[in-house]
């Protein structure tokens, strides 16, 4: 086996180890077969083109062509010529399929379905990166670069994954990347200082150190993380904003909801027992801040405990309800704590934290995976007449200013229909109930549904105020900015409903995952309002918010609305996934699809652009790499590769050299050009004379005595450092030399190709004859 | 003086085996010795002597005075040889070169005297100055190395080398050399002028006498029959042999050209380029020789277009623009130049 076949062997087994970081991401291992298949394709092809003459070059193309063949058979074959064969239609079916993709990627949680589309993009990413490894490990002789894109695929579980990601994937590739690094090291360790019959290779001492070393540094970075303390800080506040940035979906609890509410089969997540007939909704986490991009967390405060109890709960004086519950943590796994208005003690295991601003309970390192704990809560239970005495806060208070801060520029359609809304309504509480109302309202025709119209405005909030359909994530945003601007302090909440009661105690599912507004009151606190429609009895109507459509047909016909469209499943829910191009989003979700074909298109080009651009360079580095090692070896291969390295140096940095110029000649005038010092013209000297003898001498005069490559690299050096910075860049960028023998091979390949066509028509032309 | 029937060749089992230090150290010899009356032209030189071991012919064209003759002369003292000067007139007859059967009443048979021809080196002054007729029996002593004499061939002796000068102004009365027959020689060469040192270093050393007179030989014939065996075993690469063959068919493909060199031409641009590679104690020819010495070997054998001369381009550069064509062929490997 060639050295370049065990390294392509060993790219490809590198990346299906490090594709086994998939495994955590999906939620069963239908992925491993597809992915497998196009490991294949792609490490025989590796092997079997640079194997034949002519096609080396080409390897990176053929082994996409065998890639796309590949995923044609398994995902499109319909349209596609054989089966295997793409076609524009079939080409055209994975363009929609790849859409799919990325409306999957952005709504589905992790572990995600083993969609058809979500295998796809999988495949399609492995094969890529196996390309990708093939040409860095194989091509470049570079291995130790081609753990960069090895660790793409690591990346992926690490975006996918809100509750951390097991320790093997990591094992995974990193082993992977081992592989790699040792067959190129033993390769280099055993030829160097070796003849060819040196006898049987055996890993030497150093190699074992280096095997024993590799093992040790995985085994620390698994390790040494545990032990590592761990800081409270505002992690999520980067985390929260980044919405439709990476190819997760879970980071951010909006888009987490939309994935919840999107689920075929509800999961069960928590199951609660309580001491009160009707338990209020759940709080999970509130988000704070609103900006053009939507609603997004505040920083998390990490420095009070929550399991130490007296958390500061709702302002003294005003009545609550009493609520004691032992929550019992099923498939949820969450970094926020779901927990009761105003909970005054929670006792959990892990270190749970408190922040008071935003009310959440939240951890830096501990999950809810597998949690039972217990809570206790002073649930707000104000009397309208109390919050109709409320007064407004005062402008420079902390809370006032802190929550109804809004982008500087809210639309003219906003302001408006606020400005109407709140027209006449005296205290902050009348102009709550005037915007609740407002939802509320049947006149108003707001319709429930997960898929939301697109609009024209440009602007996803106005596009639901104008369309009147979305979900509670539409709802709770458009409310708590409407309240803002209303001068009331209003926040976003993201939560559960109560769930189903059955047994004694009440189920959440992930359908009952809600997001809803919270209001502000002086001398009340934060009072939970719910604007969105919800169907099937799961939202509740606190006393001080009464919903306009509480009549029994009203909502009724919401639900139905939307279950027109629908399918099945959960009540009141619009399972239908749309087209990504179509979900538009509102409010605080503005999910740009990050994965439309268009941009998969612009990407794919992109990287056609900048694969095509670099591959002079990549050629010319591998080109050096290779005729140095034989000019090391002896005979005349060496002299022709030093003297074919001298050469390209030159022209790579603006010298020409005539086809007419011996090599003697050469070596004067490239030694005068570049004015050379006396060593450099000893070394080129020596290299025009082992290249002039292995071209025209007996072979018994044929070699020279002296170090080929140390030469080469000398001269190469002093006509490096004699050019000027242009063409050092050039040189660099984009190597004539490289470029000529490209066209060169393109031309070569152009006429074999036509010889070959005219050998095979000539038969046939005599035939007709 | 040696008749007909003393024929000797190059495959006389008493020529001894020279190597190539040998080569260098005779021809130095040989060089020095004629550099003591030519000086300043050590190129010049180093063009007879590769000619004299190429088994070639010299033709030494240049205006009056510039030492032509003088160098012939110095090359053939030079060597323990036997050496005639033939002074071209017009009325010059063949067999003053050739030789003559003359009647001898002792014996009552023709007795063949041998004419100027019979020498290892000849020296042909103004050649252009006899009538053709004569012109041609030289020509085909140089080629064929022999002389048919009233049906009797007899053979000249290795070495054999005529050095013929020709003068190219004052040609009222001359017979300029036809191309077929300039394409005899191996090579042409010009003196030039010597430079300003070399003419006061000339003037000073011939005022009193001429150093021609105390040249003394340092080499023989013998020897050089050694070295043009040595030269000889010079090896030529398959991929120089196509580069002469390259170069030849470039001449006559140029379209400066009326008259390409000819296959005579690659054979002779060979031996040069083989003993030219002897000469720098190399065992083997490379294209640097042959691109060195096309500049004497071919331009006297082509001939230009009316459309070049009128463009006053001369037969040197026309060579000079093939030489620089014509890609050199890049290894033994027959890849072709894009290995």
């Amino acid at each position: 086996m060639t050295v370049t076949t065990k390294l392509a062997l060993a790219s490809g087994i590198g990346v299906l180890l490090g594709a086994l970081s998939l495994e955590p991401v999906f939620v069963n291992i239908d992925w491993v077969p597809p992915v497998f298949l196009v490991l294949l394709a792609v490490a025989a092809v590796s092997v079997a083109a640079r194997r034949l003459p002519g096609l080396a070059p080409w390897t990176p193309l053929l082994q996409v062509a065998g890639g796309l063949v590949v995923l044609t058979a398994l995902f499109v074959p319909g349209n596609a010529f054989l089966g295997v064969v793409p076609t524009w239609t079939s080409l055209s079916d994975m363009r929609t399929l790849l859409g799919e993709a990325g409306y999957a990627v952005r709504t589905q949680v992790s572990p995600a379905q083993t969609l058809d589309e979500l295998l796809f993009l999988a495949t399609i990413g492995v094969g890529a990166v196996a390309v990708a490894v093939d040409i860095l490990a194989v091509t470049m002789r570079r291995p130790a670069v081609a753990g960069l894109a090895l660790l793409v695929l690591y990346a992926i579980p690490t975006a996918a994954l809100v509750q951390g990601i097991p320790w093997w994937p990591f094992v995974g590739a990193a082993l992977g990347y081992l592989l790699l690094l040792f067959v190129d090291g033993r390769e280099a360790m055993l030829r160097w200082g070796r003849g060819a019959d040196d006898g049987p290779s055996t890993p030497t001492f150093g190699l074992l150190a280096s095997r024993r070393i590799g093992l040790l540094a995985i085994a620390a970075g698994l390790v040494l993380p545990l032990l590592v303390p761990s800081l409270p800080s505002g992690i999520l506040q980067t985390v929260g904003n980044g919405i439709g940035e990476g190819p997760g979906t879970s980071l951010n609890p909006l888009a987490s909801l939309a994935g919840d509410l999107t689920l075929p089969e509800p999961v069960d997540l928590l199951r609660v027992e309580t001491n009160v007939e009707e338990p209020y909704y759940l709080r999970g986490v509130s988000l704070e801040t609103y900006t053009e991009q939507g609603w997004a967390p505040g920083n998390l405060d990490g420095t009070f405990d929550a399991n130490a109890g007296d958390l500061p709960g709702v302002p003294s004086g005003s009545p609550t309800r009493n609520v004691e519950a032992q929550i019992e943590v099923l498939d949820q796994d969450d970094r926020f704590l779901a927990t009761y208005y105003s909970t005054r003690d929670v006792d959990s295991e892990g270190d749970w934290r408190f922040d008071a601003i935003s009310s959440t309970i939240w951890s830096e390192n501990d999950r809810t995976s597998g949690l039972v704990y217990t809570v206790e809560a002073d649930e707000p239970a104000p009397s309208v007449r109390d919050l109709e005495a409320a007064d407004d806060l005062d402008s420079e208070d902390q809370v006032q200013r802190r929550f109804t801060a809004l982008p500087r520029l809210v639309k003219p359609e906003i302001s408006n229909l606020v400005s109407d809304l709140v027209d006449g309504a005296e205290g902050p509480y009348a102009r709550t109930i005037a915007i609740n109302d407002f939802f509320t309202d049947p006149a108003s025709e707001f319709i429930y549904s997960l898929s939301t119209e697109p609009g024209t405005s440009g602007d996803a909030l106005v596009d639901f105020l104008t369309n009147r359909q979305g979900y509670c994530e539409q709802y709770a945003a458009a409310m708590a900015v409407m309240l803002r601007f209303a001068n009331v302090p209003a926040r976003v909440v993201i939560g559960y409903t109560p769930g189903k009661f059955n047994a004694g105690s009440w189920t959440v599912t992930t359908d009952d995952r809600h997001a809803w507004v919270e209001a502000y009151f002086d001398g009340i606190g934060w009072v939970p309002f719910d604007p969105t429609p919800l169907g099937g009895g799961r939202g509740i109507e606190p006393a001080w918010a009464p919903r306009v459509d509480s009549n029994p047909s009203a909502p009724t016909s919401a639900a139905t609305n939307s279950r027109a469209s629908g399918t099945a499943g959960g009540p009141g829910l619009d399972l239908e996934p749309s087209l990504p191009g179509e979900q538009g989003s509102a409010g605080g979700g503005t999910s740009t699809g990050i994965l439309d074909p268009m941009t998969v298109l612009i990407w794919l080009l992109g990287v056609l652009v900048v694969g095509a651009l670099v591959t002079p360079a990549v050629l010319r580095l591998a080109m050096r790499r290779r005729r140095l090692r034989t000019a090391a070896e002896g005979g005349n291969p060496a002299a022709h590769a030093a003297w074919d390295e001298i050469l390209d140096t030159a022209a790579d940095l603006g010298g020409t050299t005539a086809r007419s110029e011996t090599p003697r000649g050469v070596a004067r005038r490239v030694a005068k050009e570049h004015s050379f010092d006396r060593e450099a013209a000893e070394a080129i000297r020596l290299l025009a004379t082992a290249e002039e003898r292995a071209r025209y001498a007996p072979e018994a005069q044929a070699s020279v005595d002296g170090d080929l490559a140390a030469a080469t690299r000398a001269v190469n050096t002093v006509i490096r450092h004699d050019a000027g910075r242009r063409d050092r860049l050039r040189a660099a960028v984009l190597p004539p030399s490289s470029v000529r023998r490209l066209s060169q091979e393109a031309r070569g390949t152009r006429e074999r190709g036509r010889a070959r066509w005219r050998s095979m028509r000539a038969p046939q032309a005599a035939r007709h004859r | 003086m040696l008749s007909g029937s003393a024929v000797s060749d190059l495959d006389d089992p008493g020529i001894e085996p020279l190597g190539l230090d040998d080569v260098r150290e005779a021809t130095g010899r040989i060089a020095a010795n004629i550099e003591r009356v030519i000086e300043g032209k050590p190129e010049v030189v180093r063009l007879s002597i590769l000619v004299m071991l190429a088994e070639g012919h010299l033709l030494i064209e240049d205006v009056p005075g510039v030492g032509k003759t003088k160098l012939a002369k110095a090359l053939a003292r030079s060597i323990d040889s036997s050496v005639h000067r033939i002074q071209f007139t017009p009325d010059l007859l063949p067999s003053d070169v050739t030789g003559v059967s003359v009647y001898n009443q002792e014996t009552h048979d023709f007795e063949f005297k041998p004419g100027a021809v019979f020498a290892n080196l000849v020296v042909g002054d103004e050649i252009n100055r006899a009538s053709p007729k004569t012109q041609s029996a030289l020509l085909e002593c140089m080629e064929e190395q022999q002389v048919t004499v009233d049906g009797t061939t007899y053979r000249l002796e290795t070495p054999f080398m005529v050095l013929a000068t020709q003068n190219p102004i004052e040609m009222e009365g001359t017979y300029p050399l036809p191309e077929a027959q300039r394409d005899r020689f191996t090579a042409r060469i010009s003196m030039g002028y010597p430079d300003v040192y070399a003419e006061a270093a000339m003037l000073s050393a011939h005022a009193g006498s001429d150093p021609l007179d105390d040249l003394k030989p340092v080499s023989s014939a013998h020897e050089i029959r050694g070295l043009i065996h040595a030269v000889h075993a010079v090896h030529v690469s398959d991929a120089v042999r196509k580069y002469i063959v390259d170069v030849i068919n470039a001449t006559r493909r140029s379209p400066d050209l009326r008259l390409g060199a000819s296959p005579r031409a690659s054979l002779q641009l060979l031996r040069v380029g083989k003993a030219q590679a002897a000469l720098s104690g190399r065992g083997y020819v490379l294209p640097d020789d042959i691109q060195q010495l096309a500049g004497s070997v071919l331009p006297h054998r082509v001939i230009l277009t009316p459309e070049a001369q009128i463009a006053r381009r001369t037969a040197e550069q026309v060579v000079a623009d093939v030489i620089r064509t014509v890609p050199v062929p890049r290894g033994t490997d027959e890849n072709g130049p894009d290995r």
